[in-house]
């Protein structure tokens, strides 16, 4: 095992991104804390952000609101709606805080107005003289905990095909979770939207997720297979339509010869690109690859492509706790114990690759900041050997696309429902997960 | 043989004019083990013999551990890395490996016992496979050092607990193993508390009037001795100036209590005159292994043992003076590939020097590494707390 030899490691710099690492720990214990304290006593109350003002209401009192904002539709991509998204696009990509946490510039920019004009042709590309689309009524809204940026994607597909919305936010939210609370509830409220558009908090062990649900039209859950399970004890309506977006795993493969064929720079662009992918949420986002598939040579290229990584690590100043990188140690012992793997190579605390074969059973094994599977086959079809139903991004560099197009009939729906470039493996899409999200929170009228 | 070798030769590091009661004393060891031979040269000769031991010891559990061998090839280059010629070169297993794997170097027929570590309900505990003369090394080991502070007589015994933490065999505690363990270097046990839990006063002065007026052995789990000795007696006018304290079992719980070890060892003089405190560092996948603590308030690892202090990230070793993991190494696991461990506790080694009767190096605990969670599109959060 190779232990890193500058003794200078262990000086910590502390970016934005490790900053937000170590506060989510902390909100595990203070979130935890708090389901327990609130087990005793659940309240029933709904804490609703309105810009930077919070008010407190009652289950029953807020629910009551809620539906009867809710009555009323407003017309898919109606211009009214879309002042809305423009002015939090440029509310976002003008703010300071952008500057400290790139992932709001992504989201500004995926709002801007240009952006939405192309969501609104898709949304109306499959729309014929005898169907109209409207909004489907009130959605509930239950996005990841720790995912800060998420829940307005989410969000904003809802509200631009016309729906109202309920959006209960993270219990314990990030400081860039909180400020986008304030810069879109200040937005709506302005615009004369804010009760259609409710951003709150609630205890999920009270009764108020119940009480909403039954009202519900659309229910849209992130955050994996366990809170689905949870959540989707509770009834919406008869006729509602309940989303979850289930636990996913993801894996890039690469073309070796054409890998090897690139300049030097371009090999470094490639690590700065997958870097990104991989440990922007530390390895932890369902998009971020866990397996590294090479295609073609018998020797691939994977010294240059972890050279060029283990220098964007560096650069970059992507640092481990010292309890991550304990884990690691444990996971892979373990690994090398139970032979899914037989080789480790342990470049330093925050990149450690582990040779395996190309089977399925390597993506239930993962353990995040930094830990990559790598194995070689001779297609970029021999991939869909991978296919499972928990398969979601596979990045890709170097294939054409009538390969890649082939590599999709073949995964055949049972997995790999994005196949992108690299660079892109957490880049939000109106697709998601096979799904067109704008069809699915929309209904359409059948006129003849 | 360099086990007993190094076990046999005060166990502990000592000034040539200091005390070292039990350095031909070993009234548990048998026959087997008490041939003795005399290591007459420098400290630095013990040191390449211990790392000659530990080599030979890798070299076995790879031969008989599958896990172990595939670690070795998989992780460290193969077989050629048990051959090293520095301490900090020895491969090492994160000591959490016993919570998730079973990890045995000896056929299940050979199996004496499973050894278990203490963890609160629903916490992954380590699962140790011993074999007889692994078993019987420990002994052996634990009672050099045990003699090494007690002296070579079987001293009479107050222990701080209760019987019923070992009487129910069928619910036999790590609490009830270690005391049933510490038992067995005293005589005539007495207990400070009834079987109910509660202090028994009539126990202790009945214990304090027999064997008060000459050297008696004290044993108790850190936070025992002070919520059931300290906290209960302290105004009670003992005199307990004979005894040999032994405590173990960490500072977690003293911390909330804003006590620690000077603040211990100071009150506990105070109330009772007990001068003789030996506070002991060791875990049950090192068993047989305790670092005793010497008069400098440090933590010393006995002559068959050793310690290594590694950055918590890099796991590049550190100077000393320099707080990282411990890594602790020790001869006595034969029957599990536990000789080269990294913990998850973290320490400095602050002397070298040899005073008193236990000397060398010197460790001193600051803590443990905070859990790490990693936390991706998955709401652990709803998970954990949905059901």
């Amino acid at each position: 095992m190779q232990t890193a030899s500058e003794r200078d490691a262990g000086s910590r710099s502390e970016g934005i991104r490790s900053e937000s690492s170590r506060k989510s720990s902390n909100q595990i214990d203070s979130s935890v804390g708090n389901s327990q304290h609130n087990s005793t006593a659940e309240s029933d109350n709904v804490r609703v952000v309105v810009a930077n003002n919070t008010s407190v209401i009652s289950a029953e009192g807020y629910v009551e609101r809620v539906t009867t904002a809710s009555q009323h539709n407003e017309v898919p991509f109606a211009e009214s709606l879309k002042a809305v998204v423009k002015e939090l696009s440029t509310t976002l990509l003008r703010s300071p805080m952008a500057r400290i946490a790139p992932q709001l510039t992504a989201l500004g920019y995926w709002l801007r107005p240009a952006a939405i004009t192309r969501l609104q042709q898709q949304f109306d590309s499959n729309t014929s003289d005898n169907t109209v689309k409207v909004a489907r009524g009130l959605a509930l809204q239950l996005p990841p905990e720790n995912v800060d940026t998420l829940f307005v994607y989410s969000w904003v597909l809802s509200f631009l095909v016309g729906n109202s919305n309920v959006t209960r936010l993270p219990s314990a939210p990030n400081a860039i979770a909180l400020w986008l609370v304030e810069q879109i509830t200040a937005i709506l409220d302005k615009h004369g939207q804010s009760e259609r558009q409710s951003f709150c908090y609630f205890d999920k062990n009270s009764s108020v997720s119940e009480r909403l649900s039954r009202h519900c039209d659309l229910r849209v859950i992130w955050g994996g297979d366990a809170k689905i399970a949870a959540v989707s004890a509770d009834l919406i309506q008869p006729d509602g339509l309940s989303i979850g977006f289930s636990d996913r795993k993801s894996i890039c493969v690469l073309h070796s010869e054409n890998y090897a064929n690139l300049s030097d720079a371009e090999q470094a662009a490639l690590a700065e690109k997958f870097y990104n992918d991989t440990f922007w949420f530390d390895q932890m986002g369902c998009g971020s690859p866990r397996l590294l598939v090479w295609v073609g040579a018998e020797k691939p290229p994977m010294d240059v492509f972890f050279r060029h990584l283990d220098k964007v690590i560096d650069h970059k100043s992507y640092r481990v706790e010292p309890g991550v990188a304990i884990d690691k140690l444990v996971f892979a012992n373990e690994m090398m114990i139970d032979q899914v793997s037989q080789s480790v190579h342990w470049h330093r605390a925050e990149f450690v690759t582990l040779e395996s074969n190309l089977e399925a059973a390597v993506l239930d094994h993962a353990r995040g900041g930094g830990t990559l599977f790598f194995t070689r086959t001779d297609s970029l079809a021999d991939v869909a050997a991978l296919a499972r139903r928990d398969l979601q991004t596979i990045t890709t560099f170097g294939f054409t696309q009538p390969e890649k197009l082939d590599l999709a009939v073949r995964l055949n729906g049972n997995g790999g429902y994005r196949i992108v470039p690299i660079g892109e493996a957490l880049n939000f899409d109106s697709v998601w997960d096979g799904l067109d999200l704008m069809q699915q929170f929309s209904r359409q009228i059948t006129v003849r | 043989m360099i086990l007993q070798t190094l076990r046999d030769n005060p166990p502990y590091h000592s000034q040539p004019n200091a005390p070292a009661n039990a350095a031909s004393a070993n009234p548990n060891a048998d026959d087997g083990f008490s041939e003795k031979e005399s290591l007459t040269g420098t400290a630095s000769d013990s040191r390449s013999l211990f790392l000659q031991g530990l080599c030979e010891l890798g070299r076995h559990h790879y031969q008989h551990s599958t896990a172990y061998r595939n670690i070795i090839d998989g992780m460290w280059g193969g077989e050629s890395a048990l051959n090293v010629s520095r301490l900090e070169d020895v491969p090492y297993l994160p000591v959490s490996l016993f919570k998730t794997r079973l990890l045995s170097s000896i056929a299940p027929s050979a199996q004496l016992m499973t050894l278990t570590s203490s963890g609160t309900t629903g916490q992954a505990v380590s699962q140790i496979v011993i074999d007889k003369d692994t078993s019987t090394a420990q002994q052996a080991c634990l009672a050099n050092s045990m003699a090494h502070i007690l002296g070579p007589k079987r001293l009479p015994m107050l222990v701080i607990d209760s019987k019923s933490v070992f009487s129910n065999p069928a619910k036999m505690s790590a609490r009830g193993a270690g005391v049933l363990g510490m038992m067995r270097f005293g005589g005539r046990p007495a207990f400070a508390l009834d079987e109910d839990m509660k202090p028994d006063p009539g126990a202790v002065e009945e214990f304090l009037s027999k064997f008060g007026q000459q050297p008696f052995f004290v044993f108790g789990f850190t936070f025992m001795v002070w919520t059931a000795l300290y906290e209960v007696f302290k105004d009670a006018g003992f005199d307990l100036s004979e005894a040999i304290l032994v405590h173990s079992g960490g500072w977690k719980k003293m911390e909330a209590q804003k006590v620690d070890n000077s603040v211990f060892r100071e009150r506990l003089k105070s109330a009772f005159n007990i001068h003789q405190v030996y506070n002991f560092y060791g875990m049950v996948e090192q068993l047989g292994s305790i670092f005793l603590e010497g008069e400098d308030g440090l933590l010393h690892p006995p002559n068959f043992s050793d310690v290594i202090i590694r950055d918590p990230v890099t796991f590049a070793p550190c100077r000393d003076g320099e707080e990282g993991l411990i890594q602790v190494l020790s001869l006595i696991p034969r029957s599990y590939p536990g000789h080269s461990l990294l913990t998850e506790d973290i320490g400095v080694i602050e002397s070298q020097e040899c005073t008193g009767k236990i000397g060398g190096k010197g460790l001193r605990i600051v803590g443990r590494v905070p859990k790490a969670e990693l936390r991706g599109c998955s709401d652990v959060i709803a998970a954990g707390s949905s059901q």
